[in-house]
């Protein structure tokens, strides 16, 4: 499966699918300085962004650290009435602090100038599901994102041995609040089941444990940050899918890891998200082989995947992420970041916000992304990006009349558009379609647009916008 | 396709559908697909002498999903058993507390709600409910519910979709209807059926322009006066579609698929909760209380639905559970017995069945974090106008245990088979691939 394409036939065709799937999609002048690279340039590029490890960035103004020590020692000196009070800001300045973040990491999927950093965040975020429902503070969320971000496409175990010690997987998974002498079971069972091994691949007892295991792992409340605590862990032996040991957390880590259970398990995840939903036997021989050889590090794996001839004959069969939808409309349609109280809602009409995913198993993806309304709703967001039937930059409630009558916000497709295009109705439905599709329209959607746009002004910047609405509003324009 | 062939025809749904705006969306990249789906709906639609029995006059069953693996103890508790309240020094119910029902039994404090349906005549627990070699995972174990497969096999498709694929040729597709942002595997089938909203407002075409094709075809979209538009009688009038064209549905059909069903249960969905606002002051303002709340919307607009799936999150309470968990059961039991006012108030009580299930129990002994981690069996609630109130099935022995879980003595797919067979009036050995004892609940 993993036979590498012969260069000879590599063509913008392909550079566009390698830049949908391993990151947001492009401009075709985007994707043409991709395919002037060659493939395997065009792949280094792509890799050479997502690998080195990022030096640790200060937190944002919305994600700072709190003394949690001293905030309980204040809330003791007040009354019920004022705790009560100061519980309900706390949860308006997380709630203010949780939706900048969302918008902030949403604008940087976009405009990120190293795509493949970020979709392989992305797609850590859904493996390690972490939901802000139940973690509040911003600190942690911003925390582990970039943590994905900084391991993106490094080792497999360094990157789940960093969640054990990542202050909201602790609160997620009650790591943190697990003790010595009566382990809490939750990140124990979800590491084998979800992160690692898969179900069925450890028994009962393995996680109960490991659970010992993970106990110590706690949060720092004066900083936030994780520590060690070793009163509360259980140093005693333990035996773990048939090893015996004095194991830590981390060691049992390493344990799971060296399982061939965990190639297997990583490798069809990694397929669903970056080739198909349902990837075959052969695929997923192929790819765990890989992951093998390559020491479960992401990177090299990942070169071997991008170069393969198999992985462009998965064109045009996957169905795109909400995220992935929504950024690639922002990007094809170039119009302005939305405000993130807007693009929040919107997300949550697609069926997946960043942050806040279904449960730990994370979102299921394919065509569980897809439901009558999800479809519906796709189609409507699509309209309103171009001002059809609502407006993403409006004050929303309340103003709907004055929304109206406000100015389009202005698309950068449609304004760089060449005079050329605009003469006759296949040059402005090609034109649309290379921006959309990556690749000329035609038979009977061809004629069909064109059909729609007959007798109509092809100047016209609403007509302009009906066509595009009416192209986004397809199956097609949902699969990448 | 042609859209010409129709002319002359009298206007009906499936040529009006061909004719909106998101119809013409659809057929645009793949008009082949589509012509072989209308095909099939013609030849299906005059081959089927049955016409399917609706929610418009038939029985409802309304599915209620307590994500996350309810604490089955805490929530009927054995208030006479010492051993409760030595497995739960913490957070064991003090007997004070509890609503007692009877045999030593009583309900959580916070399920108010739930004790006045029992003392109405509208609720009947069973207690004890699970399966064979119970398995500890969120996932899997609700993958065996939702499919009511046995614990080792995989099966692929939802009982509730088997239901559709035996039971409902040639219905609406909104036949089910799932509240929730995404689809319930228990629907999932080998022809897909069913619709998923969160929020009926936005299940819609909401393109909006003047004067151009477009426009006009959107208004055509909307246009709700034509109530032939809407199926004929018993809204069983739409052909099934042909399993030749959608079976091992490619993304692409996939896709093409979703998009006929929406554009066929949309006007109907918004016209029908056009009619009834929501009646806010009854429900708590909780998701579940709003998608309750949709529920009986829907009902009583007398859309075609037999199976109604809600769903309420968050008891997964490995950690301090005794606030969250009351908070939980609050709403449940809050907006159960809204809903239950809602539809006598409606004279719909009768015809509807309220089923609540959860993945799992929790383990009888809590946790160092003040929680429980994941058990077995656990209890399941019947609500409705159709129950017979009280209790059923065997209290599980808190000595009796298998690594520290209580067991199960009524298997879950016995209610299923009960639902099925007296909610929806079918022969549930077909769908359920066993015969499994009725419960006399219903």
């Amino acid at each position: 499966m993993l036979a590498p394409l012969d260069p000879k036939l590599w063509s913008p065709v392909h550079a566009a699918h390698l830049l949908n799937r391993a990151g947001f999609g492009g401009t075709p002048e985007e994707i043409e300085a991709l395919h002037s690279l060659g493939a395997e340039r065009a792949v280094e590029s792509l890799l050479a962004g997502a690998q080195p490890e990022l030096p640790p960035e200060d937190p944002p103004s919305y994600a700072q650290p709190r003394d949690m020590q001293q905030e309980r020692r204040e809330r003791e000196q007040l009354t019920e009435e004022e705790r009560a009070m100061r519980r309900r800001e706390a949860q308006k300045r997380d709630n203010r602090e949780y939706l900048q973040f969302a918008g902030e990491w949403l604008r940087q999927l976009r405009e990120s100038q190293t795509p493949l950093r970020e979709k392989l965040a992305l797609f850590w975020h859904g493996h390690f599901a972490t939901s802000q429902t139940k973690v509040r503070p911003v600190f942690y969320l911003w925390t582990q994102k970039e943590t994905f971000r900084r391991h993106a496409a490094g080792d497999i175990s360094a990157m789940v041995k960093a969640m054990l010690c990542d202050p909201a997987m602790l609160v997620w998974l009650d790591g943190s609040s697990s003790r010595k002498n009566k382990p809490n079971e939750n990140f124990a069972r979800e590491v084998m089941e979800l992160f690692t091994l898969g179900e069925g691949n450890y028994t009962e007892q393995d996680v109960g444990e490991a659970a010992r295991a993970f106990t110590g792992y706690r949060i720092n409340p004066a900083s936030q940050q994780f520590r060690f605590v070793p009163r509360q862990h259980d140093d005693g032996e333990k035996v773990i899918l048939g090893k015996r040991g004095y194991w830590n957390g981390e060691e049992v880590i390493d344990i799971l890891c060296a399982q061939p259970a965990c190639a297997q398990f990583m490798a069809q995840k990694f397929l669903r998200y970056f080739v198909c939903d349902e990837p075959s036997p052969a695929w997923q021989k192929a790819v765990a082989n890989a992951l093998k050889e390559e020491k479960m590090i992401v990177a090299p794996m990942l070169r071997r995947l991008f170069l393969s001839a198999a992985f462009y004959e998965e064109r045009h069969q996957q169905i795109k992420s909400p995220v992935e939808w929504l950024v690639q409309c922002l990007k094809v349609l170039d119009v302005p970041q939305p405000p993130f109280h807007r693009t929040q809602p919107v997300l949550r009409q697609l069926g997946q916000i960043l942050y806040r995913p279904p449960n730990v198993k994370g979102w299921e993806g394919g065509k569980n992304w897809i439901t009558t309304s999800t479809l519906l709703a796709r189609y409507n967001i699509a309209g309103q990006l171009l001002g059809i039937g609502g407006n993403l930059w409006g004050k929303g409630k309340g103003k709907r009349k004055k929304q109206r009558e406000q100015k389009q916000v202005s698309s950068g497709l449609l304004t760089r558009m060449p005079e050329t295009t605009r003469s006759s109705e296949i040059g402005l439905v090609q034109y649309f379609a290379a921006a959309l599709f990556q690749e000329p329209c035609s038979g009977e959607a061809l004629a069909a647009y064109c059909d729609f746009l007959k007798g109509k002004s092809l100047q016209s910047s609403a007509v302009q916008r009906q066509l595009l609405h009416l192209m986004m509003s397809t199956p097609e324009f949902q699969l990448i | 396709m042609t859209p010409h062939r129709f002319h002359g025809q009298p206007t009906t749904r499936r040529r009006f559908l061909r004719q909106t705006l998101l119809g013409a969306a659809v057929t645009l990249t793949i008009p082949v697909f589509l012509q072989k789906t209308f095909a099939a709906m013609e030849s299906d639609a005059a081959a089927s002498p049955i016409q399917t029995p609706t929610g418009r006059d038939g029985r409802i069953l309304v599915v209620l999903q307590m994500a996350g693996g309810n604490d089955g103890l805490n929530t009927v508790i054995p208030y006479e058993d010492h051993l409760y309240y030595r497995a739960r020094p913490s957070i064991g119910i003090p007997q004070a507390d509890v609503l007692s029902l009877a045999e030593g039994l009583g309900l959580h404090p916070a399920l108010k709600g739930l004790r006045g349906l029992y003392d109405d005549g509208a609720l009947g627990v069973i207690r004890g409910v699970g399966y064979p070699n119970p398995n500890r995972s969120h996932f899997r174990s609700m993958e065996i519910w939702q499919t009511a497969s046995d614990a080792a096999a995989v099966e692929k498709h939802g009982w509730l979709g088997r239901y559709f694929d035996h039971a409902c040729a040639g219905a609406d597709p909104a036949v089910g209807v799932a509240i929730a942002d995404a689809a319930p595997q228990a629907f999932s089938a080998e022809e897909p059926r069913g619709i998923t909203f969160n929020d009926p407002k936005q299940y819609r075409w909401a393109a909006q322009g003047r004067d151009d094709d477009a426009d006009a075809l959107y208004a055509q979209f909307n246009e709700t006066e034509d109530a032939d538009t809407f199926g004929g009688e018993g809204g069983g009038s739409i052909g099934a579609l042909g399993e030749r064209v959608i079976s091992g549905l490619s993304a692409r059909d996939f896709l093409q698929r979703t998009a006929v069903d929406a554009s066929r249960t949309s006007a109907e969905v918004l016209a029908v909760t056009r009619k009834s606002e929501p009646i806010t002051a009854l429900y708590p303002r909780s998701a579940l209380g709003t998608s309750l709340n949709t529920v009986a919307r829907m009902i009583a607009g007398g859309m075609s639905t037999r199976v109604y799936y809600v769903s309420q999150g968050g008891y997964d309470t490995h950690r301090n559970q005794t606030g969250s968990h009351a908070k939980l059961l609050r709403d449940l039991g809050d907006s159960l017995q809204a809903f239950v006012r809602d539809l006598k108030a409606q004279g719909n009580l009768e015809r509807v069945t309220v089923m609540t299930f959860s993945e799992f129990g929790r383990r009888v002994e809590e946790n160092g974090s003040l929680g429980t981690d994941h058990g077995a069996a656990g209890p399941m609630f019947f609500i409705g106008g159709g129950v017979k109130p009280g209790l059923y099935g065997k209290q599980p022995s808190l000595t009796d245990l298998y690594q520290g879980d209580i067991k199960f003595n009524v298997d879950f797919r016995s209610l299923y088979a009960t639902a099925l067979e007296k909610c929806l009036g079918v022969e549930s050995q077909p769908i359920l691939g066993h015969h499994f004892p009725l419960i006399p609940v219903i």
